[in-house]
């Protein structure tokens, strides 16, 4: 009599039931991109049809292009990579798909375009593809196994590589045509102020109100923009549990809380912590780069300590470092700390004093904040 | 000691599909099997060709918690032969040849529970062999022979195992003799509080109900929520009971034994029937028909299937998974034809459903840590293992693993978390 399959156990398996699978996870992240792609398409493109600012059908379609090149060259890159790392083991194209359908390749490529300035010169965003992909991504071996978002790997690396590049680049054929935007993004003309400058009329004024802001409807990146877009998506996710609520949560509250002091010596308005969130990559950075599960805190604690210290570093590096993609770096720099943060808390967790040193944790936290609070605020003035 | 939140997970429990099917009764098999050499050597009181009672001491279970093996049947010691174990391991085994005379020993017979105090009633626990039919097979004596203060006996009839309603079916058709075990247990245990653990949902509704109306004084019922691992000892001393405990519940003051076994118990005081039976469900999407069927210790499954009419007629055997036990801590066996026991709750054959799926890797999404029951890392256990990291994976407290299957369970990537655990767990215990 023939054997009987003796696989491993158990036999019940929720991902078997269809409840809750890696591919409907990816998928899930794709759906909740939705909004963002189609807000920026309305907005980089559309908008741009109507008023008819173009010189050309190739410049009003090249965001566009672009959302669609992202995934496809990540995708090609990808294969590649696979097909020198498995190569005894593929025997046909089938095969290598097949390792392609769980590496989920084309996800980092558009999660890299979104960042990226709408009219980003394409050698640009296929150098920033190429080396997110493989160098954050595939060296490390793959889905799973990177310490780094491979897509902000790619964005940091651009941009300290080609800056120069990127400032021209934000403002669509309709945008350059306002002379209000004195600078590219809200953020790049923040980053030129001085502290005397700062205020409602100069920041927020030229770009028609906080409420633009929220929408979407003000110059950068392509996927990042409208807070909007974001947070319905990311909703979209928290509650089909893909992501953890409390990372974005800390991570804006912390970089709105920073900024409100900072900003009572500014001008001493709520517009300004609120302009701070609005503007950038914060919204898109918390809720679809900082909560990506493989580089991201795996227990709550973890998660939320990791997102206040994004919130600290983002303040950090936009306010004085006056460094390009704050958001990007602070992600980038924080999945390392991430890993130790997760190291230590999991220890806690299983030995049960989690509970225990909780409080005592949270007190040096605030502390820390506090410092880091005054800090900032010092050195904002100067 | 304090005490910390469980997680909680809700697992679909099937159980309409056994409950609706037959119920069998097949207690005269021409052959039993009593396996010589789990879960260690034993000790061969009868050699081959004895007759043996049923109820008579054939094995001997040495060492800490020795414990005789009783013969279910009255009949001949036949031989010794290679049966499949329910550990899916071939071993030696005593054929004991039926005569169809259930011819009981003499010991058990006109027992007078209401005379026999605490020591007597364990003493009994242990001459009549009663291990805990839940299935880690437990010598019950041993639990009940303390010094320490009981405050309660906590029956657990949580049977949080999808699929398995062997319980359910013993205590829903023997409501009186599980109150009148309980009773007695009660007495052994020195302790005038008895609670019975169960699951609120609505399948338990009518035996609720009916518990209810039997309850003797001091007997009480306790609802489970309806989740896994419902059913883990230390979870139900914790919900009923409100303390903790390091090693043993009768840290906490209660002694927790299974529902059969309290069955079992009562059998033995009021008719004087050795624990010689129970009930396994007979379930899956590869069976003709689905049930339960009270039978024989040592009744070989071949004969059992063939009540349920066998297995569906386009069975792919090399995709299908033919498993003693539950599907969430039990094992496949490569072959039908193996041997019930004590411990064997329910034989479930199901098809599997993986073979042609690719599965990706590790997402790192947390999900399994989120789930643990005691609070783990699958995740990063598997990763040390992996990296070859003995030392992290000592860090990470791999002997806590209860094994309950959870984290593999709810993996989204499928990935086989629980073995490769049960194998760091081992690796961890052999290097000490």
């Amino acid at each position: 009599m023939e054997k009987f399959l003796v696989s491993k156990g158990p036999y019940l398996r929720s991902a078997d039931e269809n409840k809750r699978t890696t591919s409907k996870i990816m998928l899930d992240v794709c759906i909740a991109l939705l909004p963002v792609i189609l807000l920026t398409i309305y907005k980089n493109v559309i908008k741009v049809f109507i008023s008819g600012t173009y010189t050309s059908v190739y410049q009003a379609l090249y965001p566009l292009l672009l959302i669609i090149i992202g995934p496809i060259f990540s995708i090609l890159l990808e294969l590649l990579c696979l097909f020198i790392i498995h190569k005894e083991e593929i025997n046909n194209f089938k095969d290598l798909i097949n390792i392609e359908k769980t590496e989920f390749g084309g996800l980092p490529g558009l999660f890299f375009v979104l960042t990226c300035p709408p009219y980003t010169p394409l050698w640009i965003v296929l150098i920033g593809i190429a080396v997110g992909e493989v160098v954050g991504k595939m060296l490390f071996g793959g889905f799973g196994q990177n310490i780094f978002n491979p897509a902000l790997v790619g964005r940091a690396f651009i941009a300290f590589t080609f800056s120069n590049y990127l400032g021209a680049s934000y403002l669509s054929p309709l945008e350059a045509s306002i002379d209000a935007y004195a600078g590219a993004t809200p953020l790049t003309f923040y980053s030129k102020l001085d502290i005397a400058n700062i205020t409602y009329d100069n920041m927020v004024s030229p770009y028609g109100g906080l409420l633009n802001f929220f929408l979407g409807m003000t110059p950068g990146a392509l996927g990042e923009t409208s807070a909007l877009a974001i947070l319905i998506g990311g909703i979209y996710l928290a509650i089909k549990r893909v992501i953890d609520y409390r990372i974005p949560l800390v991570y804006i509250g912390v970089v709105f809380i920073t900024t409100f002091f900072i900003g009572l010596k500014v001008d001493g308005g709520i517009w300004y912590p609120t302009y701070m969130i609005l503007s950038g990559g914060l919204f898109f950075g918390a809720f679809f780069m900082a909560t990506e599960p493989v580089t991201s805190p795996k227990t709550p604690l973890a998660r939320v300590i990791f997102a206040a210290f994004l919130g600290v570093l983002t303040v950090l590096f936009r306010i004085i470092g006056n460094m390009p993609e704050g958001v990007a770096t602070a992600i980038v720099t924080m999945n390392i700390f991430g890993l130790a943060i997760n190291q230590y808390v999991i220890k806690l967790r299983i030995s049960g004093k989690l509970e225990k040193r909780f409080i005592p944790g949270m007190v040096v936290m605030i502390v820390l904040f506090i410092t880091l609070f005054t800090y900032t605020i010092v050195f904002a003035l100067n | 000691m304090r005490i910390r939140k469980v997680p909680e997970t809700h697992i679909e429990g099937f159980k309409e599909l056994s409950i609706q099917g037959e119920t069998y009764e097949y207690l005269s098999p021409k052959y039993v099997y009593l396996p010589m050499q789990f879960p260690s050597p034993l000790k061969e009181l009868k050699s081959v060709g004895d007759k043996v009672l049923m109820g008579e001491a054939v094995l001997q279970r040495e060492g800490r918690f020795a414990i005789p093996v009783l013969s279910p049947v009255s009949g001949t010691i036949k031989g010794v032969v290679k049966r499949w174990h329910q550990s899916n391991k071939m071993m030696n085994m005593l054929e004991i040849e039926n005569d169809y005379k259930d011819t009981v020993i003499d010991d058990f017979k006109n027992l007078n529970p209401d005379k026999m105090d605490r020591h007597e009633l364990v003493e009994l626990m242990k001459t009549s062999g009663m291990v805990g039919m839940g299935g880690a097979g437990f010598p019950t004596y041993a639990k009940y022979e303390t010094d320490k203060p009981v405050d309660q006996v906590i029956i657990n009839f949580a049977e949080c195992e999808p699929y398995i309603t062997s319980d359910y079916t013993m205590v829903k058709l023997n409501p009186g003799l599980f109150i009148y075990g309980l009773k007695y247990l009660m007495k052994a245990a020195g302790t005038s509080k008895g609670v019975i653990a169960i699951k609120n949902k609505d399948i338990n509704k009518p035996i609720i109900e009916s518990l209810n109306k039997h309850l003797l004084d001091g007997m009480s019922i306790y609802l489970l929520h309806d989740v896994y691992p419902a059913g883990w000892e230390k979870y139900i001393v914790e919900k009923v009971t409100g303390k903790t405990y390091k090693m043993l519940p009768i840290e906490a003051g209660a002694i927790v034994s299974n529902a059969t076994t309290c069955v079992t118990f009562a059998k033995l005081l009021k008719y004087g029937l050795p624990p010689s039976e129970k009930y396994v469900t007979f379930v899956g999407d590869s069976l003709k028909s689905n049930g339960n069927v009270l039978c024989k210790f040592g009744t070989n499954v071949t004969e059992l299937l063939n009540l349920f009419g066998g297995l569906e007629e386009n069975t792919d055997r090399s995709h299908t998974n033919f498993i003693a036990g539950g599907v969430m801590t039990g094992g496949a066996m490569f072959t039908e034809d193996f041997v019930t026991s004590a411990t064997l709750g329910a034989v479930i054959v199901l098809r599997d459903k993986l073979y042609d799926r690719v599965t990706p890797h590790c997402l790192g999404c947390g999900t399994c840590a989120l789930h643990c029951p005691v609070h783990l890392s699958p995740y990063e256990i598997k990763r040390a293992m992996k990296t070859g990291n003995i030392e992290m994976v000592k860090e990470l407290e791999v002997n806590k693993c209860i094994q309950c299957g959870l984290c593999s369970y709810v993996c989204p990537s499928r990935i086989d978390l629980t073995t490769s655990i049960q194998m760091a767990k081992e690796l961890v215990r052999r290097m000490g």
